[in-house]
């Protein structure tokens, strides 16, 4: 049993030993493997910031995760043809990427946002779940950039002096990303703001007494989500060289869930234990049975009933369930 | 006018075809408690809502400190000085003592959008929310969390944080509701010395408390006040004794 800063900790550094295990034994996939836990738990550390913390139980993450990642696919894919996209050629530095997504992500997460807050409970969920599978069916419907065959884009986005095609490396980028958004999120959960927004989870009417409009705090928060989830998407384009219309529909916002709820909710490094039992099933299930996720569904109903801290609490002293 | 702190003029609103609050005036002046009684259903906490902006009224005006604040949201009341207390305790159980206190001085100075200080090592912030905790007593449990206080211990808390606000009136609706005698006792004796940091217009069914805290009383009746004055003016009033108070009052 663990304190929960230790534990963090242990997860963390057996996040950066993984490549060079993958290395010494020669299993290249794990590294790949891996480096898809690290972008989901990106994405579910993006949607528990607003479930976990400020009880928004948001139902269509997949829209941030989904344009993060085909704004990544556009840009590449002019870039890689020089077709003009509006004003310019599209880009393949990753650097540039990720500022647009991070950008258009950001500005979908304010617009969804303004109108999905003005709701709550099962209103909420339902407007968000709307907005997302706009978009999905948008993309379906969209043959320039694939429809619903998706994109493929040849090569990873370049990033300055290293090779992104190279597994390990592009793993420490998306490693690095999952630090600095754990890094960033403690700090602003320490904050006012943090403490506001887990008043307003706990009784919105109590912040409103004291003159804070909790709307507002509710509506940073949700971009910073949307902002967080949209580059996990970006990753996780440049992780496949391809985006297709799955990343916008709501199994996608339903798994980045099942992430956060698996890992333990307002639990800041749950996502990442929820991913990493998430893709052990994946790949463990998945090799016997297609409906693997019949599976998944039983242990979710398991850990509903008994141990609704997560998999985190598990692992430490102070068992919240 | 000079005197007065929170005026309400000619106030109205309905449910339906249920009138809740009809025509309602009433002033609340410096260093005074104003007590607002009458019956289950008479109208008292639709008052509070009504001044405090959790409900929109359909006619009349609120003024604080001679200022319009009818059209402003509830959030700009309590910034303008409008600090309340809840009839069902409302503080966030599952927090500590002193990060309640936190959030109100959040509120009180205006930084609820600040993502970078770390409340944690603020020592002013710290230092300034067990200050209020040690008025009400509370400072030897400001690590605990409110789950484990007692019903009085948070209805001091629930005024704590009112106080903390620093408000130009209190609003407290039903703050004795639950509480024992020697609760109550300490409850009476804090109203006593906060009224002279902002007057009080208290909501309240306990008689005793009532008469011997009041500077005035104002009573409703459906939706509609019946009387207002002194103490012994609504002891002897004939009205209320047949309305509200009874034989064994009079």
């Amino acid at each position: 049993m663990f304190k929960e800063e230790k534990l963090n900790l242990i997860t963390l550094y057996i996040l950066f030993c993984v490549p060079f295990v993958s290395y010494i034994f020669d299993e290249p996939y794990l590294t790949t493997l891996t480096t898809k836990i690290v972008i989901l738990s990106i994405a579910g550390i993006g949607l528990n910031f607003v479930l976990g913390y400020g009880g928004l139980v948001s139902f269509g993450h997949a829209a941030f995760f989904g344009v993060g990642g085909y704004v990544t696919g556009i840009l590449a894919i002019h870039a890689q043809n020089s077709e003009i996209l509006f004003f310019f050629k599209g880009s393949n530095q990753i650097i540039i990427v990720w500022f647009i997504s991070i950008l258009i992500c950001s500005l979908l997460a304010f617009l969804i946002g303004y109108f999905s807050l003005r709701t709550s409970g099962v209103y909420f969920i339902m407007i968000t779940l709307a907005f997302a599978q706009m978009l999905y069916y948008f993309s379906i419907s969209w043959p320039a950039y694939g429809g619903e065959d998706g994109l493929s884009i040849y090569v990873r986005n370049l990033f300055p002096l290293f090779n992104t095609m190279n597994p390990m490396i592009f793993y420490f980028i998306c490693l690095a990303w999952l630090v600095i958004f754990l890094s960033s999120l403690k700090v602003i959960l320490n904050s006012p703001l943090g403490l506001v927004l887990k008043s307003c989870k706990a009784n919105e009417e109590r912040v409103k007494s004291v003159g804070i409009n909790p709307f507002k705090v509710k509506l940073i928060a949700f971009v910073i989500s949307g902002a967080i989830t949209g580059l996990a998407g970006s990753l996780y384009t440049d992780l496949n060289r391809f985006v297709s219309p799955s990343v916008l529909s709501w199994h996608m916002s339903g798994e980045i869930m099942v992430l956060v709820i698996l890992g333990g909710v307002a639990r800041l490094y749950g996502p990442i234990l929820g991913a990493v039992f998430y893709i052990i099933l994946e790949q463990t299930l998945g090799g016997i049975s297609e409906n693997w996720q019949f599976w998944l569904g039983f242990i979710i109903i398991l850990e509903v009933l008994f141990a609704r801290a997560g998999l985190m609490s598990f692992f430490l002293k102070e068992n919240r369930s | 006018m000079k005197n007065s702190v929170l005026k309400i003029d000619s106030l109205t609103k309905s449910f339906g075809a249920v009138v809740a609050s009809q025509n309602i005036s009433l002033e609340l002046n410096r260093n005074e408690i104003h007590a607002l009684i009458g019956a289950n259903g008479a109208g008292k906490s639709t008052i509070v809502k009504l001044i405090t902006g959790f409900l929109k009224q359909e006619s009349g005006k609120i003024f604080l400190e001679g200022k319009e604040i009818s059209n402003l949201s509830s959030e700009q009341r309590t910034q303008k000085g409008i600090a309340r207390t809840f009839q069902v305790s409302s503080i966030i159980n599952n927090f500590s003592l002193i990060d309640n206190i936190k959030l109100s001085l959040i509120g009180k100075n205006k930084r609820s959008l600040d993502f970078l200080s770390n409340l944690n090592l603020d020592q002013q912030a710290y230092k300034e929310a067990y200050g209020f905790l040690k008025e009400v007593n509370l400072e030897d449990k400001a690590e605990l969390l409110v789950s484990s206080l007692s019903h009085g211990e948070k209805r001091k808390l629930e005024i704590c944080i009112a106080l903390s606000m620093n408000p130009k009136l209190f609003l407290l609706d039903e703050p004795m509701a639950g509480l024992d005698g020697d609760s109550s006792n300490l409850i009476v004796d804090l109203f006593k010395k906060l009224k002279n940091r902002a007057p009080i217009l208290l909501i309240e069914h306990d008689m005793d408390t009532v008469f011997s805290l009041a500077d005035r009383i104002s009573v409703l009746d459906y939706g509609k006040i019946i009387a207002t004055g002194t103490v012994e003016e609504i002891r002897n009033n004939q009205t209320v004794k047949e309305v509200y108070l009874g034989t064994e009052n009079s």
